[in-house]
Parts: C-alpha cells; sequence; structure tokens
C-alpha cells in the first residue's frame, strides 16, 4: 500500500513541472543533444551522453526523489540513493573509465531504441491524461524517473559493443520500482514505462549475448 | 479533552495577535458536538472522546497542493462540525501532519480537538526530534496523545514518552498496531508496560481482537483506538452494492459505513475508532454514527453473521 493515491501523484507532478519550469525545456534540448551526439558520434562523445545520462539520473534522485517526491512518498529516502548511485555508476564508466560509446547509425538496435526513447520523450509525459487525469505534462525525461529509465535504456541499447552488465542492475531496480506503483495504484497506463524498460534490458542482455558470441567466433 | 495550547506559529495565523503570541497559552472553546453523541470514558479519568475520530492515512497526504489542501481541509472543519475530536496522524504519513497543520490553522471550531500521533523511528534519540517536528507541523505544543507506531523500539521511545509525560508535552502514551500483526507482542506489553492507550485493528471481518486484546484492555483500564475500520475501503469494495439488513435502521444505521462503526464502536472496550476519508460526504456518513443507538450484544452478532451471510 502507497501512502497517496493517483490524484494525489498527478497533482504531485503538477507542482513539481511548475516549480522547476523552464527546466523542462532545458531537459528537452539536452536530451535532443544527446541524441544528435548518438547519431552523429565524435571521439569526446560517449564521456559528454555518459554525462549527460548521470546528471539526468542525479536529478531524478537527488531533486525528484529526495528533495520533492520524499514530501508525500516516505519510501522516497531508499528510492533517491538508488538513482543516485547510478548517476555515480555512469559517471565512473562513462565518463571517468570511457567504456561507453554509441553509433545509433550502425546500430542493429535502431528500431527497439527508437521505441524506447520515442515514448520516453512523448508519450510518457501524458499518461495521467490517458488515466483521466488531465493532459498537462507530467513525468519529463531528465527530471523524473519513468521517462529517463526508458531514455537511458534506449540509449543504452545503441551502444557499441557490449552494456557494461553493472549499469543494467539498478535500472532493473527502478522498474520495479515503477512497476510497483502502476499495481498498488491500479493504473495500467503508467505500467507501460516499467514493462517496455523491462523489454528493453532484456533486448540489452541479449544484444550483449549475441556481440559475445561473434567475439569468439 | 481540554482547551488546546497552540504555538506561535498557529497563534499568529490564527487571529494575528503577535502581542498575545507566545505570551500565554491561548484556551479555544470546546466546539459544541451533538447533544446526543456517543462518547466513552478514558479509562481512569473523566475525559470523554466522541466514539468516532479522524485517521489521515494516505487521505491527508496530499503535499503542497493548496486545491487538495483546502479539500481536506473542508473535510476536517466537517469532522469538528459533527462533534468529532481525535485526530490521529503519523511521520509515517508523508505530508499528512504538515496538512493537518495546515488545516488546523484554517478553520474555527478546533476547540475539541484531540491530538494524537505517533513516533516511528528505530532510533531513540531521533524519536525525540521527530516528535518536535510533529508538534511543529500541527502547530501544536503538546500532543494529548503519543503513540510508538508499529511497536518500533517500543523499549526506547516508551521511556522518552514517560518522561515526556511528567514533563507536560504529552498526557497519554500509547502503542499501536496494525493489519492484525504482532499481536501477542502488544498483548505482552499490554500486561507489562505502563500503558494509556492502545492502537489495534478490528473490524466486522476482522475480529481476532475480541478474543484476547480487547478483553485484556478492558481489564488492565486501557483505552482502545481501532484502526482500519472499512479495511482500507475494502469492505465497501465487497458490500456497498448489497443492500443493508432490513433492520439496520433499529440501530440508526443509514449506510454501511455507520453499520461498520457501529458494530466497532458497540464493543464495551472500545474507545474510539478512527476511519480516514478525503470526502465531505464520507466525513459527513462516518459522523452519523456518532449519534443513534448502539447495537447490544445479540445485534452484534447478528451484524457479523448478516456481513458473513452476503
Amino acid at each position: 500500500m502507497l501512502p497517496y493515491t493517483p490524484e494525489v501523484l498527478y497533482a504531485f507532478l503538477d507542482g513539481y513541472n511548475a516549480a522547476l519550469w523552464p527546466a523542462q525545456l532545458l531537459a528537452y534540448f539536452l536530451a535532443l543533444a544527446a541524441l544528435w551526439l548518438a547519431w552523429r558520434p565524435t571521439p569526446s562523445s560517449g564521456r559528454t551522453l555518459s554525462l549527460l545520462l548521470a546528471f539526468a539520473w542525479g536529478v531524478c534522485g537527488g531533486v525528484f526523489h529526495l528533495q520533492h517526491f520524499q514530501s508525500i512518498n516516505i519510501f522516497s529516502q531508499y528510492f533517491g540513493p538508488v538513482f543516485l548511485l547510478q548517476a555515480l555508476l555512469l559517471l565512473w564508466t562513462g565518463v571517468i573509465r570511457g567504456r561507453l560509446a554509441f553509433a545509433a547509425r550502425e546500430s542493429g538496435e535502431l528500431g527497439r531504441a527508437g521505441v524506447l526513447i520515442l515514448v520516453a520523450l512523448v508519450a510518457v509525459p501524458f499518461l495521467g491524461g490517458l488515466a483521466g487525469h488531465g493532459w498537462s505534462p507530467g513525468a519529463i525525461v531528465g527530471l523524473a524517473p519513468a521517462p529517463t529509465l526508458l531514455f537511458t535504456l534506449g540509449l543504452l541499447l545503441l551502444c557499441t559493443g557490449r552494456t557494461p552488465r553493472h549499469l543494467l542492475l539498478l535500472p532493473l531496480v527502478a522498474a520495479a520500482i515503477g512497476g510497483a506503483e502502476a499495481w498498488l495504484l491500479r493504473l495500467p497506463w503508467e505500467g507501460l514505462p516499467p514493462l517496455l524498460a523491462l523489454l528493453g534490458l532484456a533486448a540489452i542482455l541479449l544484444r550483449n549475448r549475441r556481440i559475445a558470441r561473434s567475439d569468439r567466433t | 479533552m481540554q482547551g488546546r495550547d497552540y504555538s506561535r506559529r498557529s497563534v499568529l495565523a490564527g487571529i494575528g495577535g503577535a502581542a498575545l503570541a507566545g505570551s500565554f497559552p491561548l484556551r479555544f472553546p470546546r466546539a459544541a458536538a451533538p447533544e446526543n453523541a456517543i462518547t466513552r470514558a478514558i479509562p481512569g479519568t473523566e475525559e470523554r472522546l466522541p466514539v468516532i475520530g479522524m485517521g489521515s492515512w494516505i487521505t491527508f497526504n496530499v503535499g503542497d497542493n493548496e486545491a487538495l489542501r483546502q479539500d481536506r481541509t473542508a473535510v476536517l472543519q466537517s469532522f469538528f462540525d459533527r462533534g468529532g475530536a481525535m485526530v490521529d496522524s503519523s511521520p509515517m504519513y508523508g505530508s499528512s501532519p504538515e496538512v493537518i497543520g495546515y488545516a488546523l490553522q484554517r478553520i474555527e471550531n478546533v476547540g475539541a480537538l484531540f491530538s494524537a500521533s505517533k513516533v516511528w523511528t528505530p532510533l531513540q534519540a531521533a524519536g525525540v526530534e521527530q516528535m518536535a517536528e510533529s508538534r511543529d507541523a500541527w502547530g501544536l505544543r503538546r500532543f494529548d496523545l503519543m503513540q510508538v507506531h508499529n511497536l518500533l523500539n517500543w523499549k526506547g521511545h516508551l521511556e522518552t514518552l514517560r518522561r515526556d509525560k511528567a514533563e507536560g508535552r504529552i498526557r497519554y502514551i500509547g502503542i499501536t498496531t496494525s493489519h492484525g500483526r504482532r499481536h501477542e507482542e502488544m498483548e505482552e506489553l499490554m500486561r507489562t508496560e505502563e500503558l494509556d492507550f492502545v492502537q489495534f485493528t478490528y473490524n466486522v471481518l476482522d475480529r481476532e481482537a475480541e478474543e484476547r486484546l480487547l478483553p485484556l484492555a478492558a481489564d488492565k483500564g486501557l483505552a482502545v483506538i481501532v484502526n482500519r475500520p472499512f479495511r482500507r475501503k475494502e469492505l465497501f469494495r465487497l458490500y456497498q452494492d448489497q443492500p443493508l439488513p432490513d433492520w439496520a435502521g433499529e440501530i440508526d444505521c443509514a449506510n454501511w459505513a455507520q453499520f461498520f462503526l457501529k458494530f466497532i464502536v458497540s464493543h464495551p472496550a472500545v474507545t474510539c475508532t478512527i476511519p480516514a476519508t478525503s470526502q465531505v460526504e464520507h466525513m459527513r456518513e462516518n459522523m452519523g454514527a456518532l449519534t443513534g443507538r448502539l447495537p447490544d450484544a445479540a445485534q452484534r452478532q447478528e451484524m457479523a453473521r448478516y456481513v458473513e451471510s452476503l
């Protein structure tokens, strides 16, 4: 049982977006910049893109969960550190060690990644409307967990080489958190992001396996 | 129940009387409860509580949203208008304590308030700070009742609560559990610890407390607060489409809410129950159980049989 209702959740998102405005514009700009970097990679784009993803997870952990959502959800004090830890892992792996590189045009996963990214950018903000709580934008990529999770998994599908497995554990936890929320609040549409996240994680693992096999041969 | 001592913040917000604030405690007159309101004495005292209180789990956790806060203010206003007194919350309930404080500042007839909160942290030292934060959130100088939530670190917190009671920061102390869990541990504490209140789950379907906890509370002279009177709405989901029994009028029950609540408060060991709601209309229905006839022992058995037969 969660300590809030769907009505309160969507009212919270309205208030959260109002408090952060116009950060949403910057978030979408950075998201599009990240896609451009994945589409037209440069030698430093892997690090830049990793930094952007780490920043987004940091915002979700520090600003969304610990600073705002915790006011209505006592469990945010535990969820916030999950997102912050993922931010640190992205920083360590992609920025400091430089082990993440992206090449969208050469990826065989462009279709699947495109679906995850499109849903994150276009559909997730309006899931509240589908649930009958008004069409004002709700969860925004880079500022709220669900679209950030899908956007990240979409980009990780476009990695060159195998996606480091340690970057997949906390997204799985985040998907479980989102799924539990959708289930407990009886909001089937809000179950879409966690479901797609699970499919994205499965696609990444299968892709990793294919690459490992081809490396052996 | 006595008049409440309001903090500086709420006094300023309530009357704008900066000169008065902090000089001496204000005492609001008690709101006029219905003349025929059913009340129960807190054992060992002459203080009486209306048998219908108000819980705040989920319902008052609305964050900063102004419109929702005003809605909940109307709910609390309706509660006091109809003779309510006990309001129960917990630091575990998110923004509920702040929203209750917001509402208390904006309604006039809060003189009947019997404030009940909880301490919920594994650390005894953190509990002191948490209770101070709760007082700030409600805008109170003291709580009438402070309870150890779900028996978490009960040993440490009871030590603090006894000291607070001796020093006048609280008037009564208690322990809580819910969902029908940890009844054995609660029973042990009821036998061995010096308590004023106990809070646990009891309703027309969950009647385990009838066997041991309720008789023990009566025997030990403990006030009993009953939580989850509707099993978190489940009783309505199960029965709202079913007809009330023909004889519901004999115990002045006009709807299922009153039927469920009167079953609980008619148990002689129960002091009050704390249904939660976010709607004024539901508050009206709940508070309807504060007046009229209560079922006797035979009728209580019939109520349980009827519900089980549906």
